[in-house]
């Protein structure tokens, strides 16, 4: 990444709000920004896709989080209304590494805001935010509480944007191709020789789930999940998705109600991932292992290793298996967190924001993988704010508010 | 204790200390860890003293009185064997004294706000580098423990664990690993966040406004410190204040 692109990234932003930078995943993006933002001098700001590691650390809530970075009270700086627009008020008291994926985005955006960079460089980091904090973060951004000299942003959701926003393209920036190694795209076809599976029929009834007492997520849950079908579950930041996800994967006992497979009652929580496999939205939580081979189940005797093998190839890791995962970029690092998920072969499989950091082929690519493995009798559920793996998907749409499912087709 | 001033804080904890030390007498200090555990049940910290106790505490304990009075059989200074009994009341010694220092540590340290910990680290003189290394000590340990639970949520969640306790106690070995990994990548991305943010002056810049501390529970905290150390005094060293 040469010297030259940076100075054509200002003259591309110049006497614009926001920018931003479109571009396949490996492009030079990020890297890009990074470099960008290394002159501290110059009052830019970096925000990666890694929102946790852009907070401080050092604060035990939320409020005090916004505190640190505005230098006063929150009542007297003039933060407030944009922490009320982000809906992090109700969340002041909450520790920020408690806060779900998209409200750690929220806050992680108007921490750099309140920093009042002279440019604000935000990779992929939106790409966590539903529709409606989505559209509250670009205001905020084009707004007069936003960088003075502009924010610079890249997302893989660009095209599905309610607002267009000047974009310039990666290749236009940076002329000199970028020395990454090539990374295969993914082959959705390697799929098809899996096995089929018999999913069972999953049936909630009335369950209700807290983290502690008297903080339900959900509440009175009801719902039949039919095998061999894609169930996309969609919903506000903080809904309650993922912890329907860990109540389906028996990685959380529901308070109340009860869970039948099959028409017999089950206690999913006593064989956690067993019958409904999770992917977690956060892939650097879920990745355990010092190589991608040790990590896909190579090792495991339980598993077998020609479905591992076509789930490998599947996602295009063949070239990674001696590389220690959490090296890798983000993107391959969701591709290894995927393919960890789906190579023990579960009936059920949930994924948990599975385009996050993944460019439009990607995408396409992964709407096919999730196909064939319903074509396999597995049970899918997605969950996504993306609506082009959405619209690509066409499953049976449920939809998550306050706690409660409802269907949404 | 919630409200008591940052410099009567440190008093207190340093008083109780001294007089921890001090005491050599088992029931007072039997007295001193029920008389902790009131406070703590009063600041809500009494559920985080009986872990302490129960996965902490009882286990050194079997563990000194196992090597002083089971294996070495004597208090240090005294030939090995010669006082089986006089090594396990040492070895309880220790243990107590270990037990109300955490008490009296988990009462001080734990019972500061949030809100209120920018201003009371502060009080004690703590700035820069400092002030940001013990803002992140307390802001540690419930991301540990969360990243540690995160850890085993993932574990769970693609079916390489089971569900029971006895089952995530056997995934300890297995849990450390990405943890200590999460500890590095973190310390290594934070301190380019703190270096790009200018953190170390902005944490002197965090609020104190109508900070809330009260002089009277400050006065009450030290006096009855000082109460605690005046009768370890007095079963020490009896003539010293006149108490013979």
């Amino acid at each position: 990444m040469s010297r030259k692109s940076t100075e054509l990234l200002l003259a591309a932003l110049e006497g614009k709000r926001i920018l931003a930078i479109d571009g396949p995943n490996f492009s030079g993006r990020s890297d890009l920004l990074r470099r960008f933002c290394r002159v501290i001098s110059d009052g830019r700001l970096y925000l990666g896709p890694e929102v946790y590691f852009a907070l401080s650390g050092l604060t035990t809530s939320v409020r005090q989080e916004l505190e640190l970075h505005a230098g006063g009270t929150l009542e007297s700086s003039d933060c407030l209304e944009s922490a009320e627009k982000l809906e992090l008020t109700k969340l002041f008291e909450q520790h920020p590494a408690t806060l779900s994926g998209g409200e750690q985005t929220c806050l992680a955006v108007l921490c750099a805001i309140i920093l009042k960079p002279k440019i604000l460089a935000v990779d992929c980091a939106l790409e966590q935010l539903d529709s409606h904090k989505l559209q509250t973060s670009l205001n905020l951004l084009q707004g007069p509480a936003g960088p003075t000299g502009g924010a610079v942003v890249t997302d893989n959701r660009l095209d599905e944007w309610d607002v267009a926003i000047p974009t310039v393209a990666i290749a236009e920036l940076s002329p000199d191709p970028f020395g990454h190694p090539a990374i295969p795209p993914l082959d959705p076809s390697k799929v098809d020789c899996l096995d089929p599976v018999r999913a069972p029929v999953i049936e909630l009834r009335n369950v209700t789930a807290a983290y502690r007492r008297g903080w339900e997520v959900l509440r009175g849950v009801s719902l039949t999940l039919q095998p061999g079908r894609v169930y996309t579950l969609q919903g506000p930041n903080g809904s309650g998705k993922s912890t329907l996800a860990k109540v389906l994967s028996g990685v959380l006992r529901p308070t109340a109600g009860q869970i039948f497979v099959n028409d017999a009652e089950s206690n999913l929580s006593k064989t956690p991932g067993r019958i409904a496999g999770y992917h977690l939205q956060n892939p650097d939580v879920g990745l355990f292992e010092a190589s991608v081979r040790a990590e896909l189940g190579f090792k495991s005797d339980s598993m077998s290793a020609s479905a591992v093998t076509a789930v490998r190839d599947a996602f295009g890791l063949q070239d990674f298996a001696a590389s220690n995962p959490l090296a890798l970029p983000f993107p391959v690092r969701k591709r290894v967190s995927l393919a960890a998920t789906i190579a023990r072969l579960p009936p059920w499989i949930v994924l948990d924001e599975p385009t996050l950091g993944a460019d439009a082929a990607t995408v396409v690519a992964l709407a096919q993988i999730i196909q064939s493995l319903s074509r396999k009798r597995h049970g899918v559920i997605v969950i996504s704010h993306s609506r082009k793996l959405l619209e690509m998907l066409r499953g049976n749409e449920l939809k998550i508010e306050n706690g409660q499912v409802f269907s949404g087709n | 204790m919630s409200r008591v001033p940052p410099v009567a804080r440190l008093a207190t904890l340093l008083i109780l200390i001294v007089a921890t030390f001090i005491n050599l007498r088992l029931q007072l200090l039997g007295v001193m860890i029920a008389a902790l555990a009131i406070v703590l049940a009063a600041d809500h910290l009494l559920p985080r003293f009986l872990k302490f106790l129960a996965f902490v505490q009882l286990p050194m304990t079997v563990m000194l009185v196992a090597v002083w009075g089971w294996v070495a059989k004597a208090p240090p200074g005294m030939p090995m064997g010669s006082d089986p009994r006089g090594g396990a009341m040492f070895a309880l010694l220790i243990a107590l004294r270990l037990t109300v220092l955490g008490g009296a540590f988990q009462l001080v340290m734990l019972s500061i706000p949030s809100r209120l910990l920018p201003a009371t680290l502060r009080g004690w003189g703590l700035s820069g580098e400092g002030l940001v290394v013990a803002l992140g000590v307390f802001a540690v340990e419930p991301e540990l423990k969360l990243r540690a639970e995160q850890i085993l949520v993932a574990r769970r969640a693609r079916g390489l664990l089971g569900g029971s306790r006895w089952a995530g106690l056997k995934q300890l070995p297995r849990l450390l690993r990405p943890l200590f990994v999460w500890s590095i990548r973190s310390a290594v991305h934070r301190a380019e966040v703190w270096e790009q943010r200018a953190m170390l002056l902005r944490v002197q810049r965090l609020p104190t406004e109508s900070v809330p501390f009260s002089p009277v529970a400050g006065a009450v905290s030290v006096t009855l410190s000082l109460v605690w150390l005046a009768v370890a005094i007095a079963f020490r060293w009896p003539g010293l204040l006149g108490t013979r």
